[in-house]
């Protein structure tokens, strides 16, 4: 009977965590017309660049301080990534590669209060189902001196229905990596994939900015519910 | 005899005169529009005839935007999509991403304002590439980016003076009709004309020159005159 009753509670204790699913729409950061903010990303190393076991860590940047309004972190690189074109001259070494790159795993955080798809709650956690870059990479002497991304990404909230998720899109410029120096102030810290934790400034690894983005929430409901009162309770039980 | 010499000064004259214009080479070096190098850009690519989004046929035509007036810093000039191949879909039930490689053929590239040599400077176009990532939300597609990539070899200069860039871009078609600020449509010859298409913004430019530094020596009109002295 206790141990019913426990159980009741326990699940009226958790409800209030999902009181309001994240509003449906679509959402486009502030540098293309919308009022999402841009980001930075960094990008963990396991034997160096487009390796297998990389892991991602983006964050949203106010101009000041990262990770207020979104977060997306550890979708790691599963496959080595295929070469879709290469330009660079076998003797010159000038050229271009592009490369599709496969993430596995993840999680999306989104703060709720005050931003555009605050349905209630104080956050919103989704799990990452998807995320495939393209990769452009330019080369000088055969040293990749420019590299530019597409991001694509779709996740499942977590407390929600099952068809609650986000779609996003966007673009990436690399700014350096630590073959050049230390990852720089204001940029997100490296983590790893295997146990999704910080794992501070050191690397190896690279970074860069995120911005052009265009985020959809679809499909979310917040599940009606009932206030109960506690004599209600002992009532199922007798 | 006399003919024969000022025959000969008359084509030193327009061989040194030649030479000027190809004076400044194109500066060899790494540019990048994030670092303020020269200003990022915009496109709009027609879609000629009965053309919609994606097909051959359709042209790219690009120019650097320094917030009031396009193509002061470089142009992208009419390359045209040879063809697409789907890179990867993830769209179930209109839902998704996916993402398309696309080939371009043809047009030209102009490098001014200063920033990659003293002149303005042609190049043409080798090769182009352009990868672009859609989503799409019950069949419509929301919002599009792309990464561009472009090489050419630049005229006038040794085969060996090249220029390849690479840049992030973004679908902007939000309002109904091409707003003004952004490059005007082309057709396959480059004239202006067509009136459908998308348009959108270039960013994160990385160009690079190479190849293209030429040794020469200053000539007065006295050298010139001393080739013919016996």
């Amino acid at each position: 009977m206790k141990a019913v009753i426990l159980v009741l509670l326990s699940v009226l204790i958790a409800v209030p965590a999902f009181a309001g699913a994240p509003l449906n729409g679509t959402y486009k950061s502030t540098d293309i017309g919308g009022l999402m903010q841009p980001g930075r990303y960094s990008e963990l190393w396991f034997g160096g660049k487009l390796a297998v076991n990389n892991t991602l860590n983006e964050q949203s940047w106010d101009g000041s301080t990262l990770g207020v309004e979104w977060h997306w972190y550890c979708p790691w690189i599963s496959v080595p990534p295929v070469l879709l074109v290469n330009t660079v001259n076998g003797i010159t070494g000038d050229g271009t590669k592009i490369w599709r790159v496969t993430y596995v795993g993840g999680t999306c955080w989104l703060n709720g209060p005050g931003e555009p798809w605050d349905g209630g709650d104080a956050a919103y956690t989704a799990n990452i189902n998807s995320w495939i870059a393209i990769v452009t990479e330019t080369y000088d002497n055969f040293v990749e001196v420019g590299t530019v991304r597409n991001h694509t990404a779709s996740a499942t909230f977590v407390g929600y229905n099952t068809k609650c998720m986000n779609l996003a899109v966007s673009n990436i410029e690399k700014r350096g990596d630590t073959t050049g120096g230390p990852l720089p102030a204001d940029y997100p810290d490296f983590w790893n994939w295997f146990t999704c934790t910080d794992v501070g400034t050191a690397g190896p690894g690279e970074w860069g900015d995120i911005d052009s983005i265009t985020f959809t929430i679809k499909g979310c409901e917040t599940v009606s519910t009932e206030s109960i009162s506690w004599g209600a309770v002992k009532a199922l039980d007798r | 005899m006399r003919n024969v010499i000022l025959v000969s000064i008359l084509a030193g004259v327009l061989a040194v005169g030649a030479v000027s214009v190809y004076a400044g080479a194109p500066v060899n070096g790494i540019y990048k529009s994030s670092d303020g190098d020269f200003d990022e850009g915009r496109e709009a690519s027609s879609w000629p005839g009965t053309n919609g989004f994606l097909s051959p046929g359709n042209v790219l035509h690009a120019e650097s935007w320094d917030g009031s007036t396009l193509g002061g810093d470089w142009k992208i000039m009419c390359p045209a999509v040879l063809d697409t191949l789907l890179i990867f879909s993830t769209v179930s039930a209109g839902t998704g991403h996916m993402a398309y490689l696309i080939t371009y053929k043809g047009g030209y590239i102009e490098l001014g304002g200063g920033w990659a040599g003293t002149d303005t400077y042609t190049g043409t176009i080798d090769t182009y590439y352009e990868s672009r990532s859609m989503q799409f939300i019950d069949g419509e597609m929301v919002g599009s980016v792309s990464d561009h990539s472009v090489e050419a070899h630049i005229v006038g200069y040794p085969a060996s003076c090249v220029s390849f860039g690479i840049g992030n871009g973004v679908w902007r078609n939000d309002p109904p009709a091409k707003p003004a600020g952004y490059p005007d449509y082309r057709d396959a010859t480059c004239a202006a004309g067509p009136t459908n298409g998308h348009w959108g913004d270039i960013r994160d430019l990385t160009v690079t020159v190479q190849g293209c530094e030429v040794s020469s020596e200053p000539a007065t009109w006295g050298a010139v005159k001393a080739l013919y002295r016996d």
